[in-house]
């Protein structure tokens, strides 16, 4: 795999042309599958994890979805291209811990494929916005596909076995990356991600489990695996989202016409921090890219699209950033070449 | 009142939280409620399930028996499952069947699956692929047990609830055959 051409174009799904994609950055669906007659990836044995690793690579190479998909070995990275990976959301933290994980990124970065995670295999697909259906539907293809040449761990009665009984079922995920900064102006966040939590989703910072919510941007995904179509799961994280969406927009409207000046102080002087400070750490990146993307999605400044931003809260994260520099930096040295990356591309936007 | 958490301030808000049809219900005071969301927020609910169930069902005591039986397939033990939280091979959903379908209705509300089947799988759809008459009728007979061992567990007459268990694993071993 090119490590160096995925660092320096951010995945597709960060395009914003997704619908509502002012509101959610993106959407993505996993499925978690077993091979038949191998133990989960805890208690395999190395000779079993390497059956599994070629005969997913066999299958992959016959799916006419990943005719251009690249695969990467982990055990051949260092930690911190791992950690690049995480960042980008094509592995996840327990694969980059994993010895013997490998991962097939598919062009564009919208489908991809760990290998040896805590299931065998866990598909993931991503569009931007809220796009469930789609996504969904596409996952459903390329499991399709795959599962023409992989048999799959399977019974009728709990669907697609999987080593954790949390995903058993569908073994299917769909996670909603989304960006309420008005409802957490207006204080009425909590309120709102308490309900989730009652109707039976969960909700994630924007690295995952156990992950902080920062610059007021979260994951939201279905816990019930079993029980449920994959249908069904779909209908009900785009509905729920949909309302969501509803609320954060009312908000928006409210602090335009109630608090019109402070709101754009607010988002003006995070956006000159942005432009011209020396110094940012990615923490600080997050909570002003935060205010900066609800002014564009306002129409306050016009002059940096979505698109940008989006691909900003990718690239200002630390590993991105030493990627990019080329080097590995120091914490106090970080920050300061994550302000040069961010001004780099906020002003060849502009120039634009 | 004073509140639940903290005990120090007046409890002026009455909180309650449902998750999977289970009511927690606590007398608070604004700051410790404003922090008991917090917390919500930052533990992912579907390891917190997992976890509760498995701390309820560790308080339930299972008999040592069935702890201790090792699955066929990986050489796993229900007691190594509730340390780890993961299973060790496809297999263990049926030697664990039991405990496991406690556990799974905890966390989904369910325990049967309702979506897709792998393309390969023959589906009932088309004529050809349709399992063998005695096989079918087996598998309705074995849903009918699961049916009435839950109810049977649900009213507590767990004689009644062994009967249909054994039942079960011996109509899933003719299906195996």
């Amino acid at each position: 795999m090119d490590i160096k051409k995925i660092v320096e174009t951010p995945a597709e799904w960060l395009n914003n042309t997704g619908t509502h994609a002012d509101i959610v950055i993106s959407t993505r669906v996993r499925l978690a599958r077993n091979l038949d007659g191998i133990p989960f990836t805890n208690c395999a044995k190395e000779p079993e994890i390497n059956k599994v690793i070629s005969e997913v690579k066999n299958a992959v190479k016959n799916n006419p979805y990943l005719t251009n998909a690249s695969m990467l070995d982990l055990s051949q990275v260092n930690n911190l291209v791992k950690q690049f990976l995480v960042e980008r959301h094509l592995i996840s933290r327990e694969l980059a811990e994993n010895k013997k994980g490998i991962v097939f990124v598919g062009d564009k970065e919208l489908i991809n494929i760990m290998v040896n995670e805590e299931d065998h295999l866990r598909i993931q697909t991503f569009s931007s916005g809220l796009e469930p259906q789609r996504t969904w539907q596409m996952i459903n293809q390329v499991d399709d596909e795959l599962s023409k040449s992989l048999k799959y761990a399977y019974s009728s009665n709990w669907g697609y076995l999987t080593a954790c009984p949390t995903n058993v079922g569908t073994g299917m995920r769909t996670s909603v990356m989304i960006h309420l900064p008005a409802l957490d102006i207006t204080k009425q966040i909590r309120k709102i991600l308490h309900a989730i939590s009652q109707v039976g989703l969960a909700i994630r910072g924007l690295y995952g489990e156990g992950t902080e919510a920062l610059g007021d941007f979260f994951q939201i995904s279905n816990q019930i695996t079993l029980g449920r179509s994959e249908e069904e799961i779909t209908e009900n994280i785009e509905k729920i989202t949909n309302q969501i969406i509803g609320h954060e927009q009312k908000a928006r409207e409210v602090l335009i016409k109630e608090n019109r000046i402070q709101l754009e102080d607010q988002i003006l002087r995070a956006y000159a921090t942005l432009a011209y400070a020396r110094v940012i750490s990615s923490k600080e990146a997050l909570e002003l890219l935060s205010l900066v993307r609800l002014g564009a999605g306002i129409g306050l400044i016009k002059e940096v699209s979505l698109k940008v931003i989006n691909e900003l809260l990718v690239l200002s994260q630390p590993a991105n950033v030493q990627l990019l520099a080329g080097e590995v930096l120091s914490n106090p040295a970080r920050d300061v070449r994550r302000a040069i990356i961010i001004q780099q591309k906020l002003f060849r936007e502009k120039i634009k | 009142m004073f509140c639940d958490i903290c005990q120090k301030e007046e409890a002026t808000i009455f909180y309650k939280e449902m998750v999977n049809n289970k009511y927690t219900e606590m007398h608070l005071c604004k700051k410790c409620a404003g922090e008991q969301e917090v917390k919500n927020l930052q533990i992912p609910p579907a390891i917190t399930n997992l976890l509760s169930a498995l701390a309820e069902l560790s308080a339930e005591a299972v008999p040592k028996e069935i702890a201790e039986e090792k699955c066929p397939g990986c050489g796993f033990t229900y007691s190594d499952f509730r340390e780890r939280g993961k299973l060790g091979c496809s297999q263990c959903y049926q030697s664990f069947s039991e405990p496991l379908s406690n556990i799974l209705r905890k966390i989904h509300g369910n325990i049967q699956h309702s979506g897709k089947s792998p393309a390969t799988l023959p589906t009932p759809a088309t004529p050809s692929a349709v399992p063998p008459v005695r096989e079918t009728e087996l598998s309705k007979e074995i849903v009918a047990l699961r049916q009435a061992l839950e109810a049977a567990v649900k009213k507590e007459e767990y004689e009644e609830a062994a009967k249909l268990r054994d039942q079960i694993k011996a109509l899933e071993k003719e299906i195996m055959n």
